[in-house]
């Protein structure tokens, strides 16, 4: 182990002599004083070469064949699932929405923040619709063991969901329309999974109030022309009868 | 060439929703980001991008990463021309990337087993050979 001694010199330099080697290896200090507290950090290269050299145990083939070809496939399709209270948090607000709301939209978004994502919320909210941004793994949560988990093989990539208490699919479809970066790809309407083609067809009918009417009247149409048909040779004996009357004074 | 790593990611999404974490979706992001800075729509005239969502996750997914993608703002500057389109269908299809170059030139992706990664790789060759100014990330 090399030892500090101090040779002074003209320069102010330290020379540090090996007490085995003596005079025949001299190192010159020009600095203050060595280090000797903190711990010099290792080198990377030292540090991989010290890694190469660790033992690393043997793997454990006691398996059989059929198992270890079929190992890979399981290590590899198992995932981690950590816990995240928040996120369990907001798949429970999502499910009591699912629930709760007449109308889920699941929209595909292509470049869609900031301005532009404001008017378009602010449009739908007009027509008492609500815009989320919940992630795929929120919203799977959320759709898990319930009767909509269908609604799976909508969640890939980047969605939004428009939802709201009454199904008003025909303003959600007049706001897309004039926003190119947001895509209808399907939802839920009424507790019915529905395709965008269906959620079109559902926005073209007339409302409750003008459906119900014209049942009313289809029904009423059979009632009224068999009462004409029974009343019209009343009317017509009637007439026949006055005029014989008003002839005969 | 999509690496085993993005290939086993594909097949996370199959046991979906049980694998609900997947660990490897910051590789593929980031990898993906550095191809996302060099892509350029100079060349092409059209996009036509075609899928069904209620096919699958596993097919649609490429589809959607890819239209998301070339719709993104930086990517649309490059030629504010170029026309991009999404058909939404509902007939079980596989999805269809339809891209039509200004030379006429059609170049058809059928992406239902393809990743955006080999999507992008192909294309921007494609549109490396036709202006030679266009550089290919590494």
């Amino acid at each position: 182990m090399a030892t500090l001694t101090r040779i002074t010199s003209a320069a102010s330099a330290v020379r540090v002599v090996c007490p085995v080697l003596g005079h025949r290896v001299t190192q010159v200090r020009y600095r203050k004083t060595i280090n000797t507290r903190s711990k010099k950090h290792i080198s990377v290269k030292k540090a991989k070469l010290l890694a190469v050299t660790q033992w690393k145990a043997p793997q454990d083939s006691r398996v059989t064949m059929a198992e270890k070809c079929g190992l890979n496939m399981e290590r590899m399709q198992q995932t981690v699932l950590q816990e995240n209270p928040l996120r369990d948090l907001m798949a429970k607000e999502a499910r009591e929405v699912l629930e709760t709301s007449g109308m889920v939209a699941v929209l595909h978004t292509n470049d869609f923040s900031g301005p532009e994502r404001r008017v378009f919320c602010t449009k739908l909210k007009e027509s008492d619709i609500t815009v989320r941004f919940w992630s795929n793994t929120v919203a799977g949560l959320a759709v898990q063991n319930t009767p909509y988990s269908a609604l799976t093989t909508l969640m890939v990539g980047k969605n939004l969901y428009a939802h709201s208490l009454q199904p008003h699919v025909a303003q959600l479809m007049k706001v897309l329309k004039v926003t190119p970066q947001v895509n209808l790809i399907g939802g839920l309407v009424d507790g019915l999974l529905m395709s965008k083609a269906d959620m079109e067809h559902y926005a073209q009918l007339p409302s409750m109030e003008q459906s119900l009417g014209e049942v009313v009247s289809v029904l009423s149409a059979g009632v009224g022309q068999t009462n004409q048909l029974l009343l019209t040779p009343l009317q017509q004996l009637s007439r026949n009868l006055q005029q014989i009357s008003s002839e005969a004074v | 060439m999509a690496t085993s790593t993005e290939r086993f990611a594909r097949i996370v999404y199959s046991n979906w929703p049980s694998n609900v974490f997947n660990p490897l979706t910051r590789v593929i992001n980031k990898r993906m980001w550095k191809w996302t800075q060099g892509v350029t729509l100079k060349p092409t005239a059209k996009i036509l991008v075609e899928f069904d969502p209620w096919a699958g996750p596993e097919k649609t997914i490429s589809c959607r990463n890819t239209l998301r993608m070339f719709a993104n703002h930086k990517t649309r500057k490059t030629n504010p021309k170029c026309e991009i389109t999404t058909k939404i269908k509902n007939d079980r299809s596989e999805p269809v990337i339809d891209i039509e170059y200004s030379d006429g030139e059609r170049l058809v992706f059928k992406s239902a087993h393809l990743h955006e990664l080999e999507i992008f790789e192909k294309y921007m060759q494609k549109c490396a050979e036709k202006d030679p100014e266009i550089k290919l990330p590494n």
